[in-house]
């Protein structure tokens, strides 16, 4: 187990390579750099232009700009001559953001706070855990509900509500829930006030979570339909178990081992939910952000941004693979 | 008194006898045609083809004629708001430029269907053929393939089409064709990766099955085993798969636009393709307070289409694959 755990640690590194490598060729790829500025504003002159290229290595050969990003390079002190490694993202530093001007790091604006409030990363990361935690709460009791009362009107609403939010997506649901619950019933405002505790996160929630409460209701019934019909729950029942021993002890157990699966294709899902989400319900997380970045060639905030979501994605799937095997002991790694 | 024989050899017995065998497909077609919700889908997805296809003849209004003092009327039912009385001619109103929001519905079902259909030609190609060899090949051939669509696959989808289309902006390839030659290319390059991995996984249990030992036996060249004798055979679950892929492309073409990555709409009073549902979705967010039937509308189009799709994808993923009926 330990083992195998290193090793998909281990494989995560190429993974990440890759991905920077790949983010890194098309930004450069794209038309227009950083320090074009709107034709409207101010131009830069070239010599601070110049002495910008430098302080972002910009003027350094491409593969060495690649590595300095990733890894680390060597710079040598302009004062004292002295020779120092530079660490790149592999240890934190995802280097000056183009848009400050080099005045600002990428991990100071995305996991630094902001004058007293909370940092953007806390927005992204709470958000898409609330989410996550809406959809199992609500999805696997309503999944069971729904198998145990099979052919019922409970499980055909459960069925019907399941496959809109499945088939609809956070973005359709998000504008229908503005619809209704920001200008019909005011009940929310559309431009939230994120100093209230609770009322602005309710539906980013709500929305970001319902593509995944969908999925897992679906799964966790259909889970719980199959095991139902199994011979050790008959068993369990000849036995004269209670309805709630067999329920609890002998299908959920099992019933749930899919359902823990899908966690990490749905946590994909919520990650990148989070950018729209984020704009929809004006939530001041990381989404936002990068998006904006996209549009400003901010290489180093967009190199950050894939870096960051594959990392967490992958962390993720690690988790679920790992918790997929405590929960079924019929699994081993090797 | 002699009772009648019925003869053994009657006329209805040979009917029976001669009765055409039914084949898979006609199967699925009877199945399918049982599943009320998959016809109704099919029914809804036929209309939106036929509203796209004459849009011309069908809208009321050009789609991108501005009148700038009739912007923002409400749907002719919404009188409550004195200041704001609807305009009889706008039968769902008019958006923030005055354009009739029915009229830009009726031809922004156009790129909706599109954009779920076109990229997926390219998609199946790079899919099935990943798969089919991957799967045949087994070895490391397999095991690159596969490590390269486990990369493609890790990686953030939205963040990369977003990548890429901004990349490629700027450049031909990204104005050719109102922005959307871009679209469908970058939703196809991530979005084959599911496929590959089920014809694989199609390959991988039919290439033991004894047809395909009867073929290679006879002397059938690989190639020909992998495209008469297993292509057709993973067919099925390739049709649903599509089927289920088609929803997810006319929304992420929706999400794209919000994003300010998608199509680019067009104020030329001849185009063919003058705005998309996700534009009049993000016109109508940005306009929420002010006309929030801007939103409305366009919401409950895509959603009734995506629906629809998704209940099609179902009752075919029922009709061809019977065993995962319980689902």
């Amino acid at each position: 187990m330990t083992a195998y755990i290193i090793r998909r640690i281990l494989w995560q590194i190429p993974v990440l390579v890759i991905v920077g490598l790949l983010t890194f060729t098309i930004a450069r790829m794209t038309p227009g750099g950083p320090f074009d500025t709107d034709p409207s504003r101010r131009q830069l002159s070239p010599r601070v232009e110049a002495v910008l290229r430098e302080k972002f290595g910009m003027d350094l050969p491409i593969w060495r700009q690649f590595t300095r990003y990733m890894f680390f390079d060597l710079v040598t002190d302009p004062k004292t001559g002295e020779r120092r490694i530079l660490w790149g993202a592999i240890g934190g530093n995802f280097g000056p953001t183009y848009a400050s001007r080099g005045a600002r790091t990428v991990q100071q604006e995305l996991f630094g706070s902001r004058g007293g409030k909370p940092s953007r990363f806390y927005y992204s990361a709470r958000l898409g855990l609330q989410a996550l935690l809406f959809a199992v709460t609500i999805g696997v009791p309503l999944g069971v509900l729904a198998a145990l009362k099979q052919n019922t009107w409970i499980d055909y609403a459960a069925l019907f509500a399941s496959t809109f939010f499945v088939s609809l997506s956070t973005l359709i649901v998000g504008f229908l829930l503005v619809i209704i619950f920001a200008t019909w019933l005011p009940w929310f405002t559309v431009i939230p006030d994120w100093n209230e505790p609770i009322r602005p996160w309710i539906l980013p929630t709500v929305a970001l979570g319902a593509t995944s409460l969908g999925f897992i209701t679906r799964l966790t019934r259909s889970s719980v339909l199959e095991v139902k019909r199994q011979d050790y729950v008959r068993t369990a029942r000849a036995k004269g178990l209670g309805d709630r021993l067999v329920i609890w002890r002998h299908m959920l157990k099992n019933a749930l081992i899919p359902v823990v699966t899908v966690l990490g294709p749905l946590a994909a899902a919520l990650i990148t939910g989070t950018l729209y989400t984020e704009i929809i319900f004006q939530v001041p997380g990381m989404g936002q952000l990068l998006v904006e970045a996209i549009g400003k060639r901010d290489y180093s905030m967009i190199m950050a941004g894939a870096l960051i979501f594959v990392f967490f994605l992958g962390m993720a799937n690690l988790l679920v693979d790992i918790a997929y095997g405590i929960i079924d002991p019929r699994i081993s790694y090797k | 008194m002699s009772t009648k024989a019925r003869p053994l050899t009657g006329a209805d017995t040979l009917d029976l006898a001669v009765t055409r065998p039914r084949s898979l497909w006609g199967d699925a077609w009877r199945r399918l045609l049982r599943n009320r919700a998959a016809v109704a889908g099919a029914l809804v997805i036929l209309l939106y083809v036929l509203v796209a296809i004459f849009a011309p003849l069908l809208a009321p209004k050009n789609p991108v004629e501005q009148t700038p003092r009739n912007s923002l009327r409400p749907p002719v039912w919404v009188t409550g708001n004195p200041a704001r009385q609807p305009n009889p001619e706008n039968i769902l109103g008019t958006d923030n430029n005055g354009r009739d929001i029915l009229s830009r519905l009726i031809y922004a079902t156009r790129v909706s269907l599109i954009v779920g259909v076109v990229p997926q030609v390219l998609i199946v190609a790079i899919g099935v053929s990943i798969g089919l060899i991957a799967g045949f090949a087994s070895g490391w051939l397999d095991n690159l393939l596969m490590r390269f669509t486990e990369i493609v696959a890790s990686f953030p989808d939205l963040l990369f089409i977003i990548t890429l289309t901004v990349a490629f902006r700027e450049t031909w390839f990204g104005k050719a064709f109102q922005g959307l030659l871009l679209i469908f290319t970058a939703l196809a390059i991530v979005s084959w990766t599911g496929l590959a991995r089920l014809v694989r996984g199609q390959v991988l249990a039919l290439k033991e099955k004894e047809f395909v030992e009867a073929a290679r036996a006879l002397g059938v060249p690989t190639w020909v085993i992998l495209l008469r004798h297993i292509l057709p055979n993973t067919l099925g679950p390739i049709i649903v798969a599509v089927s289920f892929s088609i929803p997810s492309l006319i929304l992420a073409e929706a999400i794209l636009t919000f994003l300010g990555v998608g199509m680019r709409p067009s104020v030329d009073p001849n185009a063919p393709f003058p705005t998309s549902l996700g534009q009049m979705m993000t016109d109508g967010f940005y306009n929420l307070s002010s006309g929030p039937w801007m939103l409305l509308f366009p919401v409950l189009m895509i959603s009734l289409l995506v629906l629809s799709f998704t209940f099609l994808g179902d009752g075919l993923r029922d009709a061809l694959d019977p065993r995962d009926a319980g689902g």
